[in-house]
């Protein structure tokens, strides 16, 4: 996959001499939607553990306290750069490398014959690598046009857990997370597609705002020694998947590179 | 170029609609359960609750416990009894409505029962309710006493509380052994008793030694009576 994004940044380096075209520049950023779906379920089932706890403790004569549960990992920011070259005055391609990060966390504690501490971390953080196209299909003023695009993404993954049941729970938990500070890492590939909203403030400048679905591969991470992500501590990794809607605001700015100064 | 347009516009659309419907929360399934107790002695029974098991939609519709043992059992509360010891893995099975399933395991350690060690010794006598043996006399240790609830005996280890002059300790073996004591002084006698499981109890009591010249270095404890006969 590492091969592949570097096919992506030579083809974006490579795209820009050859085609010498009009050449968009664009930055921007805005509140991501990534569904992480099997972290959020995991992070379902903690917060089921913890409300178990909550609820055991509420009632228990000799310990006090309570833990919120996590916030599931549904939302965060994504700050985008790229470029695009037209081909034509309707359709052009490019790429673009986005950074994505959501982070999660909670900490609590139960005073019994001893403080036992539930503290959790958890922060999900991605650079991707894409490359595709834009078409505008509506043109009055404003712009509107639809993307598509493919691309490599760099999946870093941090949880710092410690999760302390108090000696006076009676039974023992199939499954409870396990204490740890590890980074987990892994990549996957995917795909994005969504429309945009461009106005052309002047002839170098294009304001603009997007919707893009992404939509990525599960894949797995694991920490230095390989061992892969496992949130609830049942034994079953957690995969990563980046699917998502991202909502940004960019801002771009436009240099023609054709020989007669316009658009083809 | 208008129908190009039109149909990059109905892509998008698609896929924007794919993604919403992407972006939904998937359902998820998490067996989990709870035990009384994951180590004990058998006959051990254990208390199994797989009402901790979480779903996200719906409800659970079925629960199917494996103990590891060859038995089964269904229900969210179950119980069970270990009474050949071992290592288990025991192991929840739900089912939610819309048939999706998922498990989770514990492993439980049924422990074989220690042997019980215990012996008794003779001839000795006593003063004043204090008993000892003389030196020089063949004492008789037999360990009858001992036992195994769920099998039998397979080793008797003694030790008879010193070291002999090369320096290797004084031991025997069997469940009835004898032995002569030389020198006078309070001895601590270790039955180490081992069954068929592997299982291993020990058992140790003090024994005074009299008549005799006061002990080694390897003998604790104070002579109390020494007008006896001499040993050696």
């Amino acid at each position: 996959m590492k091969g592949l994004a570097t096919l992506l940044i030579a083809g974006l380096l490579t795209s820009v001499g050859a085609l010498a075209g009009p050449l968009e520049m664009s930055f921007g950023g805005g509140p991501t939607a990534a569904a992480l779906g099997t972290v959020n379920a995991s992070i379902d089932v903690v917060n089921a553990l913890i409300t178990h706890l909550n609820e055991t403790f509420a009632v228990h004569p000799d310990v006090a306290g309570s833990v919120d549960p996590l916030d599931p990992m549904v939302s965060g920011f994504a700050f985008r750069i790229g470029e695009r070259i037209w081909l034509t005055d309707w359709f052009g391609v490019g790429a673009a490398a986005e950074y994505f990060a959501s982070s999660t966390e909670t900490r609590g504690a139960y005073d019994g014959s001893e403080v036992s501490t539930i503290d959790l971390a958890l922060g999900a953080k991605s650079v991707s690598i894409t490359a595709g196209g834009r078409a505008i299909f509506l043109d009055v003023g404003l712009q509107l046009a639809a993307d598509a695009a493919i691309g490599y993404y760099y999946v870093l993954f941090d949880r710092a857990v410690q999760f302390e049941i108090p000696t006076e729970y009676p039974d023992v938990i199939s499954a409870v997370p396990a204490d740890g500070d590890v980074r987990y890492t892994g990549s996957v590939l995917g795909f994005e597609a969504g429309l945009s909203l461009s106005y052309p403030v002047a002839p170098w400048f294009t304001l603009g705002s997007s919707v893009t679905y992404r939509s990525t591969a599960s894949g797995a991470v694991a920490d230095a020694t390989g061992e892969e992500l496992d949130l609830v501590g049942d034994g079953t990794p957690d995969a990563i998947d980046l699917d998502g809607i991202t909502v940004r605001l960019t801002f771009s700015i436009n240099i023609d590179l054709s020989p007669d100064g316009e658009k083809e | 170029m208008k129908t190009a347009r039109l149909i990059l516009l109905l892509c998008a659309a698609l896929l924007v609609a794919a993604s919403l419907a992407g972006c939904l929360r998937r359902a998820q399934l998490q067996a989990l359960f709870t035990a009384t107790d994951t180590e004990a002695t058998i006959p051990f029974t254990v208390g199994f609750d797989g009402t901790l098991s979480y779903t996200s939609a719906g409800e659970i519709d079925s629960y199917l416990w494996t103990f590891g043992d060859g038995a089964s059992e269904t229900g969210p509360v179950v119980e069970h009894t270990y009474s050949e010891d071992g290592t288990y893995e025991v192991r929840l099975i739900v089912v939610d409505e819309s048939g999706l399933s998922t498990s989770t395991g514990m492993t439980i350690h049924a422990l074989n029962p220690p042997p019980t060690a215990g012996f008794t010794y003779s001839p000795k006598s006593h003063i004043d309710g204090d008993y000892f043996v003389s030196c020089n006399e063949t004492v008789t240790f037999d360990a009858a006493e001992a036992c195994s609830d769920d099998g039998s005996i397979v080793a008797y280890d003694w030790y008879f509380g010193y070291r002999n002059a090369d320096g290797t300790a004084a031991t025997g073996s069997g469940p009835v052994v004898t032995h002569e004591f030389l020198h006078a002084g309070t001895y601590t006698i270790i039955l180490t008793v081992t069954d068929d499981d592997g299982g291993t109890a020990t058992f140790e009591e003090k024994l005074d030694v009299m008549g005799g010249p006061p002990c080694n270095a390897d003998i604790t404890g104070d002579v109390p009576w020494g007008e006896g006969g001499t040993c050696q």
